[in-house]
C-alpha cells in the first residue's frame, strides 16, 4: 500500500511543474520516505528510500541510484531514532520531514556538481536557501499539517510491519 | 325605471351632447379640448387601476410560484446545469485560443528559421527531482527523435534531448545546472559558456576578450563544439557585474528568451546532427 503511495507521489511530482513557485518546493517523495521512516524504523525507511529513489531516477534525469543515495541517510537516521521511542510522535515525524528533506536536497545539490562538471553553487547562501532550506521548510509544514491524519491512520495499523 | 325618468335622462344626454358640440369651436380656439378634459378626469382612476393590477399581478405570480414550486426548482436546476456547461465551454474556448496563439508563435518561429526541419511536441511532464530542470514531451523515437537533438521554442533555445523512449522523450533544459551551451554575444565577438548556476539564472562563463558587453545585448549559440547549431537565440544580457580585483572574468547574467515555467510546446530540430566527441 505504502509503495503505491510512493508511486503516486512520483507521478504527481513529475506531472506538476517543478520549475517555479511554491509547488516547485514540495518534495513529496522525500516527505513520504522520511515520515515512513519516522513511523516504522530504519529498515522500512531504507526500503522506502530505495523504492522511492529508484522510481525518481527512472522517471527523471538523475543517474540511477543518485536519489537513493540522497534519501537513504535521512531515512536511516530517523528510523534509528524511532526505534528508541514508543508510539507515533508528532515532533519526530515533523523533524524527520524537515531535516531528512534538507539532508536529501543537500546531497542532490552536491551530486549536481560532478554531474554538471562545474561549481554551480557560486554562493553558499544560494545553496542553503534555494536547494536546502525552502523544500525542508515546506515539507516540515506539510508534515505538521497532515499529522492528525497520519496518526489516525498509523493507530489503525498492526503494531509491527 | 319610470318612463318620466327615462325621458328626463335622454333629454339631459341630448342637451349635454348638443351643448358640447356647440362649444367645441371655442375649445379649438384656445379652450381645453374634450380629450384633455377626459384624460384629466380618467387619469387618477387609471393610476389607481394600474397600481391595483400591479398588486394583483404580484399576488398572482406569488400564487403561481407556490403552485409551480417543484417545476421551478427543476427549471432552476436545468438552468444551473446549462450555466455550468457554458462555463466549461468558455474555459475550453479560452484554452483553445491560448493554444492557438502559442502554436501560431511556433509556426512563426519555424517560418523565420526555415533552414531547419522541425517536429512539434507538447510538454507532458517534468523531472520529479526538484533540482533537476528537465521536461518530458510527447514525441519519441517513433517520431524520429534521437538523443542529442536540439529543442527550441518560440522564444529560442530550450535544451537538448537526453533520453528518447518510443513515444516520449526527456529534454534537459538549458537552465539545468548540468547543461552547458557555447554562446556568443551577437555583434560583439565575445564568446563563452552559458550555464545555469544554483540561483537558477543563466550566466556567460569564461567570456573571451572582445568588446564590452552591455545590458540588453543578445546572446545566441555560437555553434562551437557542434552540440548546438549557431545563431539560436539564448537570451539577453540582464546584468553585467563590474570586476573586482579578485575576479578574472566579468559576471554576465543572461535572461533566457524562453519562459520555462509556462513552456507548453516545443520544436525538435530534426535535421541538425550534433557532433559526437571521439
Amino acid at each position: 500500500m505504502f509503495f503505491a503511495w510512493l508511486s503516486a507521489a512520483v507521478l504527481l511530482q513529475s506531472s506538476t511543474t517543478g520549475l517555479s513557485g511554491i509547488l516547485g518546493q514540495v518534495d513529496l517523495v522525500a516527505l513520504l520516505v522520511m515520515v515512513w521512516a519516522s513511523l516504522r524504523g530504519p529498515v522500512a525507511g531504507l526500503q522506502a528510500a530505495l523504492v522511492g529513489g529508484v522510481l525518481l531516477d527512472l522517471v527523471g534525469t538523475m543517474p540511477l541510484g543518485g536519489s537513493v543515495v540522497a534519501l537513504a541517510p535521512g531515512a536511516y537516521l530517523f528510523g534509528q531514532v524511532r526505534q528508541w521511542l514508543v508510539g507515533p510522535l508528532a515532533w519526530l515525524t515533523i523533524l524527520a520531514a524537515l531535516m531528512g528533506t534538507a539532508c536529501a536536497s543537500f546531497i542532490v545539490a552536491a551530486l549536481m556538481v560532478p554531474l554538471g562538471g562545474a561549481a554551480i553553487w557560486t554562493q553558499p547562501e544560494e545553496l542553503l536557501l534555494r536547494a536546502v532550506a525552502s523544500p525542508a521548510l515546506v515539507n516540515g509544514i506539510l508534515a505538521a499539517a497532515s499529522w492528525p491524519l497520519v496518526e489516525r491512520w498509523e493507530r489503525r495499523q498492526p503494531a509491527s510491519v | 325605471m319610470s318612463a318620466r325618468l327615462s325621458l328626463w335622462l335622454a333629454a339631459t344626454l341630448v342637451v349635454g351632447l348638443g351643448g358640447l358640440l356647440l362649444l367645441s369651436p371655442l375649445w379649438a380656439a384656445g379652450g381645453a379640448p374634450p380629450e384633455r378634459t377626459a384624460l384629466d378626469l380618467i387619469g387618477p382612476a387609471q393610476r389607481g387601476v394600474h397600481v391595483g393590477t400591479g398588486v394583483a399581478n404580484g399576488a398572482f405570480r406569488w400564487i403561481e410560484s407556490v403552485l409551480r414550486g417543484p417545476a421551478l426548482a427543476q427549471e432552476n436546476e436545468a438552468l444551473r446545469g446549462q450555466v455550468e456547461r457554458l462555463n466549461t465551454e468558455v474555459t475550453r474556448l479560452r484554452q483553445a485560443a491560448e493554444e492557438n496563439e502559442e502554436l501560431r508563435a511556433l509556426v512563426n518561429y519555424m517560418r523565420s528559421n526555415a533552414q531547419w526541419h522541425y517536429v512539434g511536441a507538447q510538454v507532458i511532464g517534468y523531472d520529479p527531482q526538484r533540482l533537476a530542470q528537465a521536461i518530458v514531451v510527447d514525441k519519441g523515437s517513433r517520431d524520429g527523435v534521437e538523443v542529442g537533438m536540439v529543442v527550441v521554442a518560440e522564444g529560442g533555445l530550450v535544451g537538448r534531448v537526453v533520453s528518447a523512449a518510443a513515444t516520449t522523450s526527456q529534454v534537459l533544459l538549458i537552465t539545468d545546472p548540468r547543461s552547458a551551451v557555447n554562446g556568443e554575444v551577437q555583434g560583439k565577438r565575445v564568446r563563452g559558456v552559458v550555464r545555469a548556476h544554483g540561483d537558477g539564472r543563466l550566466r556567460l562563463d569564461h567570456p573571451s576578450e572582445g568588446q564590452t558587453v552591455e545590458v540588453g545585448d543578445v546572446v545566441v549559440t555560437s555553434g562551437l563544439g557542434g552540440t548546438f547549431p549557431p545563431g539560436i537565440l539564448i537570451g539577453q544580457v540582464a546584468e553585467v557585474k563590474s570586476l573586482s580585483p579578485s575576479d578574472i572574468f566579468p559576471d554576465i547574467i543572461i535572461r533566457s528568451a524562453v519562459a520555462f515555467p509556462r513552456l507548453r510546446w516545443v520544436l525538435f530540430v530534426m535535421d541538425f546532427t550534433p557532433a559526437t566527441l571521439p
